[in-house]
């Protein structure tokens, strides 16, 4: 029983000692008091300077995998950044979104349509909770920073952006078939994404329905999709539809679950084109401001190449 | 599944052990039980298999046993013929294991080399303008497969030679074959080894959970700190060689090694750790290996488990068969006392050598690999007695440190070579980079600052492992380090290891930017 003890006290102390150092990695600690420790993992996004952000690309792992910030940074010069987690349910998404409105003033914002397709009670979704825990300790988030601690401001190349060079295409067919079938969106999932729609709204900000490319999706859930977007007057774009050009025997990691890095450049530079054509984002390239984005595009160039 | 994985060594692991000690007995039942579970959450077990082979050697070695009983029975008759009844025993002994060894080699080569082999043999049928071609079918192997075969082997192999007796038990068989730390990248365990510990289930002692950890933790440094550091310096190098310089080239085939030694080195740490909890001891797949004096005495020290499997079940067996026996005594008149056996051993070796590189991995690369280790250590037999005349005729101390030192540099220059050729995607690349060294012989230091490394990860990575080579040295003159640091006083125990998670927390290469490597000795 002592010896159980002993191993309990030197965890809690190991505990204590992560958060302790944790603080000397957690970037931007000017909204540290507004949103609290652990919030700070949780939503990346407040790792960045208050209202840099032009748009805000919100959903599950679709969105992480497939959409490259730095991308369109370099191709079109506006900023932006993916608000998304593993597995996330139309609540979670919602939380961010409340997250966003606070700490950022983007002028579009994007919606993953995976996520309301999501069963927020299976096995699978726990899963990924189970493994949130990590996001109580924010040095195994942070403890990159390290390389930096000695400069002015960090900077983080990602942007919420999870680069892979993994190739492994599906094993399955990925023809489809064109239906006239409607899928339903669970009533509590539809609910939480007509709250998100609603904030942004309301903060001024134009919302985008987007599916993201992924042999998962189907037609009966591009009809639901167009069904909620009417409903709700937002716009719609379905990348499963437009013409990307994907190879999806190179461009996806997983069995074309999600985007590698070949795919996500597909991804985002079909959505720069849709964004930059919108006349709403501007380019802050030359913008002196705006240096450290130009900063993080050398870093994120230097992981790349390897 | 890697053994690296957080959720094994911090949550699984401790689960495991928890439970384990919570069970008044029979623990090891649990621990049969918790192989399954341990299995089925790596994925990719495809446990058939493994069954398969716990049954085959358990009831061979069952049949081998009767057989010997009934042997003894007849012998005991008072108008036996012991001749007759000798040669009738033998027979069937030998036709059991014969039996037991193809069952189990059959699922190796289908796994393993089936399409190797087609790819060869369509090549050849091509050749000799014959139409027809074997289908490549696309098999996953069983996780471990090359592993636990050979641990089966031996067992069978020990039964049948009657340095084991066959176990009455058929979990304890099952136990020693299917042990979840060892399962995937060993080490080769023999029957004796481990089995009665694991059968024993013994209560968990508080200072082996501590040792195991600390074991445990040292390889999660070596993983953490230099192996994912490194891998995106290693991987730049050996896929676009012939954009580099010979300097560059020559240094990833270093850092190539220095990868490969931290990494499979670093698993075994992670095993030997996981068994010591348990209080069970896995044989150690290394003893510093790097200090060798040479590239025969480097592959005594380096994967252990593979060398001595090699030496009992493929080397010995060989050169003391009969052909084989006599070719050495007509060479003995020939050649003298020395260079006549070598000769006749040189033949076990180049098989040994031969199998060993396809034990690797179905592949060129492997087989030049082979040939290589081959060259080398029958060439330095052969040189071994030119040396010493030679060193003894300059008056050079061979125990001198500057010429041990000496040694082992070069030693490791081969090793170095050796493991580029292993890595090379292709024999055509492993030639390619070799001339590479030697044709293009200059350095340009802007090539290290593109291959995804910056000045810290360098820093860390050459801090890292003078720390590996310092503990390494102190081992090599007998002072074990983990088992110093678990008789220190409680409070310098915990201000280490805090010290030493939050540095591995901290500088260890994980998280956005980086991808794990992918556990190398596994595909084996």
């Amino acid at each position: 029983m002592k010896n159980y003890l002993k191993i309990l006290i030197f965890l809690i102390g190991l505990a204590i000692l992560f958060e302790i150092a944790a603080y000397f990695f957690i970037p931007n600690k000017s909204n540290l008091r507004e949103f609290g420790y652990f919030n700070k993992t949780k939503y990346e996004i407040l790792s960045e300077p208050n209202n840099t952000i032009d748009v805000a690309f919100l959903g599950d792992s679709l969105v992480y995998n497939g959409i490259s910030p730095m991308y369109l940074w370099k191709n079109y010069g506006f900023t932006s950044y993916d608000c998304a987690g593993p597995a996330a349910t139309p609540e979670e998404v919602y939380k961010y979104a409340k997250v966003l409105v606070q700490s950022q003033k983007p002028k579009l914002v994007f919606l993953e349509a995976d996520v309301m397709y999501r069963n927020s009670k299976s096995l699978h979704v726990y899963r990924y909770k189970a493994a949130d825990i990590k996001k109580y300790f924010p040095l195994f988030t942070f403890h990159n920073n390290w390389k930096q601690i000695s400069d002015d401001e960090w900077i983080n190349p990602y942007k919420g952006f999870k680069y892979s060079n993994k190739v492994s295409g599906p094993n399955k067919d990925i023809h489809r078939k064109k239906t006239k079938k409607v899928q339903e969106i669970e009533s509590s999932n539809r609910e939480y994404y007509e709250k998100t729609i609603k904030l942004l709204k309301e903060n001024g900000i134009e919302v985008i329905i987007m599916e993201n490319p992924t042999v998962n999706w189907n037609y009966r859930r591009h009809n639901g999709t167009e069904k909620f977007a009417k409903d709700n007057d937002v716009e719609v774009i379905d990348m499963n539809v437009e013409n990307l050009g994907i190879d999806w025997e190179k461009d996806t990691k997983d069995t074309g679950i999600h985007m590698n890095y070949l795919g996500a450049r597909k991804v985002s530079k079909f959505l720069g084109d849709y964004i930059v054509n919108k006349n709403i984002v501007p380019d802050h390239r030359n913008d002196k401001s705006y240096d450290n984005w130009n900063k993080a595009y050398e870093l994120y160039q230097e992981k790349l190449f390897n | 599944m890697s053994y690296f994985k957080s959720i094994y060594l911090f949550v699984i692991l401790p689960i495991i052990a928890l439970i384990y000690n919570l069970i008044p007995k029979k623990r090891q039942w649990f621990l049969l039980l918790a192989n399954f579970v341990v299995f089925y959450i790596m994925g990719k077990f495809r446990l058939i298999f493994l069954v398969l082979s716990i049954i085959s050697v358990y009831f061979s070695a069952r049949f081998i046993k009767k057989a010997e009983d009934k042997k003894e029975e007849l012998l005991k008759k008072k108008d036996a013929d012991k001749k007759v009844i000798n040669e009738k025993i033998k027979k069937k002994k030998k036709l059991i294991l014969v039996l037991c060894l193809l069952f189990n080699v059959a699922f190796l080569v289908v796994f393993k080399y089936l399409n190797f082999f087609s790819t060869n043999i369509n090549l050849l049928l091509n050749v000799f303008n014959v139409n027809y071609q074997f289908k490549m079918i696309h098999l996953i192997a069983p996780m471990g497969i090359s592993f636990y075969t050979l641990s089966a082997i031996s067992y069978i192999v020990d039964v049948y030679n009657g340095k084991v007796e066959a176990e009455k038990s058929f979990i304890k068989v099952s136990l020693f074959l299917s042990f979840f730390p060892q399962i995937m990248e060993g080490p080769i365990a023999r029957f004796k080894d481990t089995a009665d510990d694991l059968y024993s289930g013994k209560k968990i002692e508080h200072n082996n959970f501590i040792l195991g950890y600390q074991r445990i933790m040292y390889g999660f440094f070596k993983k953490k700190l230099i192996v994912d550091r490194i891998n995106p310096l290693v991987s730049s190098i050996f896929n676009n060689y012939a954009s580099y310089n010979g300097l560059t080239i020559f240094m990833g085939a270093i850092a190539y090694t220095v990868m490969l030694y931290m990494e499979f080195s670093g698993t075994m740490d992670v095993v030997v750790g996981s068994g010591q909890i348990f209080g069970i001891n896995i044989p150690e797949n290394f003893r510093q290996p790097f200090f060798s004096k040479n590239v025969s005495e480097f592959w005594t020290r380096w994967h252990i488990s593979l060398g001595t499997w090699f030496k009992d079940y493929i080397y010995y067996p060989i050169s003391l068969s009969k052909p084989l026996k006599k070719l050495t005594v007509k060479l003995r008149h020939k050649l003298g006392n020395h260079y006549g056996p070598l000769i006749s051993g040189s033949i076990a070796l180049f098989v040994v050598w031969f199998l060993n590189g396809l034990w690797h991995g179905a592949g060129y690369t492997f087989l030049l690999f082979g040939l290589y280790h081959f060259i080398m250590i029958a060439g330095g037999n052969f040189m071994g007695p030119v040396f010493v005349k030679l060193t003894d005729k300059l008056h050079i101390n061979r125990e001198n440190i500057v010429y041990r030192v000496l040694q082992s540099i070069k030693m490791s220059l081969f090793v170095f070579i050796g493991e580029m050729i292993f890595r090379a995607d292709t024999v055509k690349d492993a030639l390619g980079m070799f001339k590479g060294i030697f044709t293009r012989f200059s350095f340009n230091f802007s090539e290290l600052s593109i291959m995804g490394l910056d000045i810290y990860d360098y820093v860390v990575i050459v801090l890292s492992v003078i720390f590996v080579f310092v503990i390494s040295l102190l081992k090599e003159k007998n002072i074990d380090v983990n088992d110093k640091l678990s008789k220190k006083k409680l409070w310098i125990r915990w201000i280490i290891y805090y010290a030493f998670i939050l540095m591995i927390c901290i500088f260890g290469a994980y998280g956005p930017g980086y991808e794990p490597l992918d556990p190398i000795y596994a595909d084996f």
